[in-house]
């Protein structure tokens, strides 16, 4: 009787399975570069937001400086705020919106007391309508 | 003769399977130093954002105060060397991408009388290991003449 051989290398499945191997390895290496670029691009985000609030702080700074210098040159409270850029409220404070981002503003309130000027209230606010995802049962939970 | 056609028939798979994987090989090698410089430069980034954070918010808490700011400091970044009102500390451990070790930033202050108070500045500057300066950020705080006094 005659045996049958089995070339199991000559039929083509070795060759079979090292493409597989090889796509595979692409595949990895795809997302790996797709992981790493999403991360970069939201490292970019965070830095480009830190160093906008410490902008927005400096000019804050630099406002309340402006601001205490024409009080002391002896400028009345409501023209030397208005010409450093801020608007009355009702309850004798001032307010100003300092730009902190593109989406942010960093909204100082001062309170102006003969010469001498004091910030009351510092905090950033969004300036465009946000709509969260409510589907999610982590914003879910925190809504509650 | 048919043994003979089946062994190189062998032989020509195992090329062509090793020319496949060799190339494969060269492509994702390729791919993954590219995903290690972005994933490197993100840890960097995230690196110099907690910095600027941290050094800003120090400073702000401090009122402009350089000692208290660099010695608030010192409690995140042990290594931070401080000499007079000037802080330096080497970023070899902080920015991650940065292997060489001679990256440093440099914490320096300055203040100018404004009104009744004063304008304190912060400046960072992150020096490159060619000395150039390859990142500079500037934090400011007002602090009036009664908060001083």
């Amino acid at each position: 009787m005659k045996k049958r051989e089995i070339h199991f290398g000559a039929s083509g499945i070795s060759l079979i399975l090292v493409l597989f191997g090889i796509v595979a390895m692409l595949l990895l290496a795809v997302l790996s570069l797709s992981a790493a670029q999403a991360s970069l691009r939201l490292s970019q985000r965070v830095l480009s937001s830190e160093e906008s609030y410490a902008d927005a702080v400096s000019k804050e700074a630099e406002v309340l400086a402006g601001l205490d210098a024409a009080l002391s040159s002896g400028e009345a409270a409501n023209t030397a705020a208005a010409n450093a850029g801020f608007s009355a409220k009702g309850d004798g404070t001032y307010g100003i919106a300092i730009p902190c981002g593109k989406t942010q503003v960093l909204a100082v309130t001062v309170k102006i007391e003969g010469t001498t000027v004091s910030a009351v209230t510092e905090k950033t606010q969004s300036t465009e309508e946000v709509t969260y995802d409510t589907s999610l049962p982590v914003l879910k939970k925190s809504a509650e | 003769m048919h043994r003979r056609s089946r062994s190189s028939l062998l032989l020509a798979e195992l090329v062509i399977s090793i020319f496949f994987f060799l190339a494969a090989a060269a492509v994702s090698v390729r791919i993954f130093a590219a995903a290690r410089e972005k994933s490197d430069e993100a840890v960097k980034n995230q690196n110099l954002a907690a910095l600027v954070s941290n050094c800003g918010e120090s400073f702000s808490a401090a009122e402009g105060d350089p000692e208290k700011t660099l010695s608030g400091l010192q409690t995140v970044y042990s290594g931070l060397a401080v000499q007079g009102q000037e802080g330096t500390l080497s970023l070899s451990d902080c920015l991650a991408a940065d292997a060489g070790g001679s990256t440093t930033l440099s914490i320096t202050f300055s203040e100018t009388l404004k009104g009744t108070g004063t304008l304190h500045s912060m400046t960072l500057s992150v020096t490159s290991p060619d000395g150039t300066q390859a990142y500079s950020r500037v934090v400011e705080h007002f602090r009036t003449g009664e908060e001083g006094s």
